[in-house]
């Protein structure tokens, strides 16, 4: 009623406001049609041709889609990221929360720790590419050299191996966990300490409190870096594209999906091939969004009722 | 039984009888150096790739690879960075960044704020869909809209070749700042507002006067995560740009291996490490802002 009953308000003051409001979010506006509605439709439609972007676009349907489905590298691509994805997120949350718990016991010295931990997150891109392809060399570098000095394995190729290499991917990843760990430990800390003092009296001990007060109380937190850790992951590219100077090797053990889609847009020039490639990331991430949020529902707790999500 | 539990004096003499390793006060202290011994133990681990780059940075190309590895160079080759830094044009480089970031970041800490502030605090009709709107597109992949931007500041526009595909976007906000401003504006105390309005200050005058100043904070960790960001990017200036001369730190550091043939990894250290020096700086400058924005937003990347 609101909405369709006369676009802009009765009075004059509710007026000039909602003119001020258009006018304050007019650049977003210009940004969302320009730079978002725009090429989400132009999108769609190049994904239904064959487009090198010298020729003109050329019908062609679906056969992008089919392609994409009997496309053996294709598949290739979808299986590498689900391996790196499902590795490495809940590596990740398992590292960095646990991490956080240690730093929200009243240890000295916290905001140094802090530091520490977080600085790899600044440094991300290319630099950690290039520092890690160094440290996890094969026959000079330090991790090999180490686990033959103090243990006496002989270390395996890391990212020269086509078994090691997605692995090797997942240890630089965690070199960077101090992010999430940051808002493992906000959370943290605003769990009221009734509670604890609570469950502390019915008896709990510390693996208890953990289970029963901490975990429901940042289980949206969680939920959080879970959901964003996955889209993360599906997205990953840069450290990929460097470390394997843009192939994906050894053997396609790394060619991720966004190294795939990026090499049929900007190596091959496949504009429409890759748009369908584009657009079935994009199903992938909203699917899995979406299921995240379903099986969550249970068991996720929020202190406020909520209708969103 | 519940009943006949007396709590106070009960306790006392409880606490008489137990041993002192059992105490409470001794178990925390117990927990808290653990804590603290497996916190440095990490925080060890955490330094060693920097340590082993700062080292390697110094070495001769010979020593860099040698088994077992010296932590601290004997003759430490200081001259690898200026080496490095002239083997590829990276003075330009850093300039493009330099001149990127900075540019990309005013252009978000302006645009978002003033987008954050409608959202935040002025009445329309449509407004909660278009803040939907806002909030959906931080759902799609960026690979969704890249080809077709690439067509259009390519093809149509003829920006091949050249940074405007990469600065003009920002001028339009980003979702996620939006976001980020939008939930620091709703803070706001809306008297301050009221006042403002009654003594005659349009909205615009709200923003500069009360907003703007008063979120100071948040801006800056807008303008940092901004600053950062594009200072990582990687697939944008990686797509738009070829001119070697053009290239930010970034690509230019990812070439640097396959222009010299084998990879000289002294150099290449000490490149890597004077790319990623400003933003440590940035960090030890301003990390009460760079806490404060994850905090509030979760993280990017």
């Amino acid at each position: 009623m609101a909405l369709w009953g006369g676009f802009l308000p009765r009075s004059k003051l509710a007026r000039r406001e909602a003119l001020a409001f258009y006018g304050f979010i007019s650049p977003w506006i210009f940004g969302f049609l320009a730079f978002t509605l725009y090429p989400i439709l132009a999108s769609f439609y190049y994904s239904l041709t064959q487009y090198d972007i010298v020729n003109p676009p050329k019908w062609v349907g679906a056969g992008n889609y089919r392609e994409l489905f009997t496309d053996r590298l294709f598949w290739q691509s979808i299986k590498v990221t689900v391996y790196f994805t499902a590795l490495s997120v809940p590596l990740g949350i398992a590292a960095s929360l646990g991490l956080a718990v240690l730093l929200n016991q009243k240890v000295p010295a916290l905001s140094v720790f802090r530091t520490v931990y977080y600085l790899p997150s600044v440094i991300t891109g290319v630099a950690v590419a290039l520092l890690f392809q160094w440290i996890l060399n094969p026959d000079f570098g330090l991790v090999n050299y180490l686990l033959f000095k103090l243990f006496h394995i002989k270390g395996p190729g890391w990212f020269y191996d086509r078994y090691w290499a997605i692995p090797s991917f997942v240890l630089m990843n965690l070199w960077g966990l101090g992010g999430p760990m940051v808002i493992y430990l906000a959370a943290l800390q605003s769990v009221p300490t009734e509670l604890y003092e609570a469950a502390e009296l019915d008896g709990a001990n510390a693996i208890h409190r953990f289970r029963h007060v901490t975990l429901p109380m940042i289980s949206p937190v969680i939920l959080f870096t879970f959901i964003t850790g996955i889209i993360g992951s599906f997205q990953a590219f840069t450290q990929i594209y460097v470390v394997t100077t843009g192939r994906g090797g050894p053997n396609y053990a790394t060619l991720v999906y966004v190294l795939y889609l990026y090499q049929q847009a900007f190596r091959n020039f496949r504009m429409g091939f890759a748009s369908a490639q584009a657009w079935i990331l994009f199903l992938i991430i909203f699917g899995l969004t979406l299921l995240a949020l379903r099986a969550s529902r249970s068991r996720v707790h929020y202190e406020a009722p909520t209708e969103a999500l | 039984m519940a009943e006949q539990v007396i709590v106070g004096p009960q306790r006392a003499v409880r606490a008489y009888h137990i041993p002192w390793y059992k105490t409470k006060s001794f178990r925390q202290q117990v927990t808290r150096a653990l804590a603290t011994l497996i916190a440095i133990v990490g925080a060890i681990i955490i330094l060693i790739p920097v340590a082993w780059m700062i080292s390697t940075s110094l070495k001769t190309r010979f020593t860099a690879i040698q088994l077992p590895p010296e932590w601290i160079p004997k003759n430490p080759q200081w001259h690898n960075y200026r080496d490095a830094l002239t083997f590829m044009p990276f003075n330009l480089f850093f300039r493009n960044t330099f001149m990127y970031a900075t540019v990309v970041a005013f252009a978000e800490m302006l645009s978002c704020s003033l987008v954050a502030f409608g959202f935040a605090r002025l009445r329309a009709p449509g407004r909660n869909v278009l803040f939907l709107l806002v909030l959906g597109t931080m759902m799609l992949p960026y690979q969704v809209t890249m080809i077709p931007q690439y067509v259009m500041f390519t093809k149509w526009l003829g920006w091949r070749d050249s940074w405007k595909p990469l600065m003009v976007p920002p001028f339009f906000g980003s979702a996620y700042l939006i976001f980020l401003l939008r939930q620091f504006y709703l803070s706001i105390h809306q008297d301050l507002v009221d006042a403002a309005r009654i003594d005659g200050c349009s909205h615009l005058g709200v923003w500069w006067r009360i907003f703007v100043p008063l979120s100071g904070p948040a801006l800056a960790a807008v303008g940092i995560l901004s600053f950062v960001y594009h200072w990582n990017d990687f697939l944008g200036p990686l797509i738009y740009l070829n001119s070697t001369e053009k290239l930010p730190v970034s690509v230019g550091l990812s070439r640097f291996t396959a222009a010299y043939g084998g990879t000289p990894w002294h150099w290449l250290m000490a490149a890597s490490l004077a790319a990623v020096a400003p933003l440590i700086l940035l960090f030890f400058a301003a990390q009460r802002y760079f806490i404060q924005g994850i905090v509030i937003t979760g993280v990017k990347g």
